[in-house]
């Protein structure tokens, strides 16, 4: 891209500035390891969902990640394997539905709309990268209904916040920006449940699948649980402030454990620790910065917020680590089965942790447009 | 050994057309000498065959020989050829009568060096010559930019920063030495055989030259330089008498924004801090990639709680990282140096909780050695919320060659913009900074601001603290509106004032997050209507939503060229 009086192109030129400008304030909302066919794998491929609207692959461990070799690594800029422009305006969440051959990625965005799409076909695509991102067309497209208001005026189209999958019983619940969770049936693309009751704009969903339930999360600074068959809700789990007026109330992160039966919810800057099955607040974790992120590892808690950092809590809400961490604002923390960490957010960049702590590898996803 | 020389006269030649061009000529400024002289380099810029063109730009440079020496002083590398080259540049708008000159440019050959150097006539001491840094990118003019002058003199040579005049790349193009033999043919008139060959070379090397436009482009891009230098210049004026700077466009919504908050100061931070550019070998420092800008975002107020974790051994890594497939080993020490001067740089610009830093004002090049060792030391209190900054390297193994962008930080000027609001009767003010950083490039390159929220503590309107993580969502919208996404909405005609419309727009931004903040947001707002018409009373709500997404962005929607918070209103 050497540019000189030769073969000057200003044009060109202030393009290119503006476009590495644009890849420094994306951010990185949500990542999903890809599924693999070993038993047990070490994290090899990351797909991102990040405010540009595209869902990308990245090959890790092509970066040469050393494990725990070497204290020392270096910012990549690193070009995905393959992406898909999945939606208008930022992709909010990605998970994959079902392992296997024919595994489904599915994604969630500003636009309303959740598509799926072949991983295999968007894997295996024959497409130079720079031709990608409408190249491939998604399998299923589900778009949230609007509503009517008075004289019939439609209601802009709601966004989706966040999905969750449940693999047996084939649907996908997605949480809306009307202050509703729809329950999609995959097979017929149609809406098999309505959740309504939330006041405001919802932030997270998640399935507790044991108990037919799903468990939302809003801005309204509440959190629910549903009964998937009947629409109901079952209970209303109200964090408490400390002071009411000052603090950001609202769910932004809900989280269960393996055992279906303990329940974390990111609340503003704090963190709220519930049983469920004995339906009360344990414990109560106050951080530095607002929570984006939490989710259960054994009897661990690891949440990311506004800050660069990766917290360790126990149950009882003491802190055990805290880790630096590349994004300054983290929006997405994910667990390997390995144990790594992905941790994703500002900046387009998305730091993989090894369970040690190393760094692994650090990568700034460049966007191709 | 016998010498010879020649020299022809150089002839004003003349532009033809009626509109205003460069007009070239050239003195001589001294008289041949007979000294002897066993180095005799030569170069010869060959004529440029007149071209014509729909914007009648032309330019006309003979050929000439240049007498070899000077037998008084030989042993200055900068010793320059008598002959030098003045072009008087004038505006190019058809409509003046008279042609408005903008820069004269002086262009000399310094003989040793075998480069041709350019500089602003009639500049104070190198002041203005920095305009013409960075014309294209990556073109400092502190490099030698030819193998010959490199080889000749090893890689110890520094081109000497002082010097008004500089060997930028493009005036070695301009005038063909990229093409001409490096030795004058006089010396070779020995040897037959090479001389047809280089006389054909330099035939295709005329041609490639009035291929590329060479001239031309040139021409234009001190042109365009020069007028955004002094739209530039014009707004910082303005700046710093306190006056929101003048924004000739209507188009946008921020134009018809009367500023509710207060411009409180705009001050000079200084000169960032040069990024050593010493001139080992040919390759360009490698490494920073231009994630100096990413690190504009870098927040460090964790400084404080930063000494209460517990931390596990996979801490970032320090300032020094270990470079793997460094292709030049020799500038494994050159790097750490840069990284720290970035580093540096940039502490200045991430938000500290008051805690003291120093202001690194380098002018000269900086020696890697111990100096960079010493730096480390006495940062290491600073090191904690830096140790994010240093990750901005580009992996050596991973990609090929790739150039240090420290150059694009090279004479850039960093400011601080502070606006204010009055938040009630009792309350203080809420402070709004922002650090500006300009680069010479402006405004190919747009200016990068940084934002920090500034609340007044309780109790003490005098001091201020830091808004902490709640506002950080909104800081960082702030700033990817203002340096990036508001820069699509402007017209090439608005290019050169694009500082101007970044503080317009900030303002803006900064009066809407303080309204939201002056009505706590409790106050939802929802519409709720009642049709009593003639159909059946309907009631809704439309509920209007001030947040959306994840990040929770707090929503501006565009009406016409009115911004209203939140969704739909």
């Amino acid at each position: 891209m050497a540019m000189d009086v030769r073969n000057w192109d200003e044009e060109a030129y202030r393009n290119s500035i503006l476009q590495d400008r644009e890849s420094q304030y994306r951010t990185v909302f949500r990542t999903a390891f890809a599924p693999s066919s070993l038993p047990h794998p070490n994290p090899d491929v990351i797909v991102a969902a990040s405010s540009d609207g595209s869902v990308a692959s990245y090959s890790i461990s092509s970066f040469g990640i050393g494990y725990g070799n070497s204290r020392s690594e270096r910012l990549l800029v690193a070009e995905p394997d393959c992406f898909v422009q999945a939606h208008e305006g930022p992709a909010y969440d990605v998970k994959f539905y079902e392992e296997g051959e024919n595994s489904l990625l599915f994604s969630c965005g500003d636009d309303g709309h959740i598509r799926g799409w072949r991983w295999n076909d968007m894997r295996t695509a024959e497409v130079p990268i720079h031709s990608q991102g409408a190249h491939l067309k998604p399998v299923i497209d589900l778009v949230n209904p609007q509503h009517k208001g008075p004289w019939g005026a439609l209601s802009p189209i709601p966004e989706n916040n966040a999905i969750a999958i449940d693999k047996q019983g084939g649907s996908i619940y997605a949480a809306a920006g009307d202050s509703c969770a729809y329950c999609w049936d995959v097979e017929t693309s149609k809406i098999k449940m309505v959740y309504k009751g939330h006041s405001d704009y919802l932030h997270s969903i998640i399935a507790r699948n044991s108990r037919n339930q799903i468990i939302t999360g809003s801005e309204d600074g509440t959190a629910r649980i549903w009964d998937v068959r009947s629409g109901k809700c079952v209970r209303v789990i109200s964090p408490e402030k400390y002071d009411k007026l000052k603090e950001i109330s609202c769910v932004s992160t809900v989280a269960l454990d393996a055992s279906d039966s303990w329940l974390a919810c990111g609340s503003g800057q704090s963190l709220f620790i519930w049983n469920l099955v004995a339906g009360e607040q344990i414990s109560r974790i106050s951080l530095h910065s607002s929570v984006h992120d939490v989710l259960f590892d054994g009897n661990q808690i690891i949440a990311v917020g506004a800050e660069p950092l990766v917290s360790r809590f126990d149950m009882d809400g003491m802190i055990l680590s805290q880790i630096y961490c590349a994004p300054q604002s983290a929006f997405s923390v994910l667990l390997h089965s390995s144990g790594v960490l992905a941790v994703a957010g500002y900046g387009g960049l998305i730091d993989v942790i090894s369970p040690f702590g190393s760094h692994l590898c650090l990568f700034h996803c460049k966007f191709v447009l | 050994m016998a010498q010879k020389e020649a020299f022809r006269e150089n002839i004003d030649l003349e532009i033809v057309g009626s509109l205003k061009d460069a007009q070239a000529f050239a003195r001589q400024l001294s008289n041949r000498d007979t000294g002897a002289s066993t180095n005799h380099e030569t170069s010869r810029m060959e004529d440029d065959v007149p071209e014509e063109e729909d914007d009648d730009q032309r330019r006309r440079k003979r050929p000439r020989k240049i007498p070899g020496k000077d037998s008084v002083d030989q042993a200055g590398i900068y010793q320059s050829h008598p002959l030098r080259v003045v072009l008087h540049i004038y505006e190019d708008v058809v409509s003046d009568p008279k042609p408005v000159k903008l820069v004269t440019l002086k262009f000399e050959f310094l003989l040793k060096l075998n480069v041709v150097c350019v500089g602003i006539e009639g500049s104070g001491e190198g002041t203005d010559s920095s305009v013409l840094c960075n014309l294209f990118p990556d073109d400092t003019g502190l490099e030698l930019p030819r193998q010959s002058a490199k080889l000749s003199f090893g890689d110890s040579v520094v081109f000497d920063e002082t010097r008004t005049l500089r060997p930028y790349k493009w005036a070695q193009h301009l005038s063909g030495l990229d093409f001409l033999p490096e030795v004058s043919p006089l010396l070779t008139e020995g040897e037959t055989k090479s001389s047809e060959n280089t006389t054909s070379v330099v035939i295709s090397g005329l041609q490639l030259h009035r291929q590329q436009n060479r001239t031309q482009t040139v021409l234009q891009r001190v042109r365009s330089r020069v007028k955004a230098h002094l739209a530039l210049v014009e707004q910082l004026d303005q700046l710093m008498k306190l006056k929101w700077p003048s924004l000739t466009s209507e188009s946008v919504p921020w134009a018809l924004h009367q500023p509710l908050c207060s411009l409180h100061s705009w001050s000079a931070v200084g000169p960032s801090s040069d990024v050593s550019m010493s001139l080992l070998g040919t390759n360009m420092v490698q490494g920073e990639d231009s994630s100096n800008v990413n690190l504009m975002d870098v927040r460090s107020d964790t400084s404080k709680e930063v000494a209460e974790f517990v931390r596990e051994d996979g801490e970032l890594p320090t300032l020094l990282p270990a470079l793997t497939a460094a292709s030049n080993h020799h500038n494994l020490p050159v790097k750490e140096g840069s990284d720290l001067d970035h580093s540096r740089g940039l502490a200045l610009m991430s938000k500290t909780t008051g805690s003291p830093y120093k202001v690194v004002k380098t002018q000269s090049f900086r020696r890697l050695d111990e100096d960079s060792d010493l730096m480390l030391d006495s940062e290491s209190d600073l090191d904690e919320p830096n140790k994010v900054e240093a990750e901005a390297e580009k992996a050596a193994a991973d990609t090929d060659t790739t150039d240090g962008k420290s150059w694009v930080d090279y004479k850039a000027w960093e400011f601080s913009l502070v606006l204010t609001r009055k938040m009630g009767e009792n309350v203080g003010d809420v402070k709004l900074e922002a650090k500006v950083k300009i680069s010479i490039e402006y405004p190919l390159r747009p200016p990068i601001l940084s934002v920090d929220l500034l609340f007044p503590s309780s109790g003490d309107s005098t001091f201020y603290e830091n808004a902490g993580s709640a506002w950080f969502n909104e800081l960082h919208a702030m700033e990817a509106e203002v340096n990036l996404h508001i820069l699509k909405m402007l017209s090439s005609d608005e290019q050169n004032y694009i500082l101007a419309h970044q503080v317009h727009c900030l303002a803006m931004l900064f009066d809407f997050y303080m309204n939201e903040v002056s009505e706590p947001f409790e106050k939802r707002k929802s519409t709720s209507v009642v049709d009593v018409g003639l159909c059946k009373p309907t009631s809704g709500t439309i509920l209007a939503r001030s947040f959306r997404g994840r990040d929770r962005r707090k929503m501006l929607s565009w009406k016409d060229m009115e911004c209203a918070p939140g969704f739909p209103y």
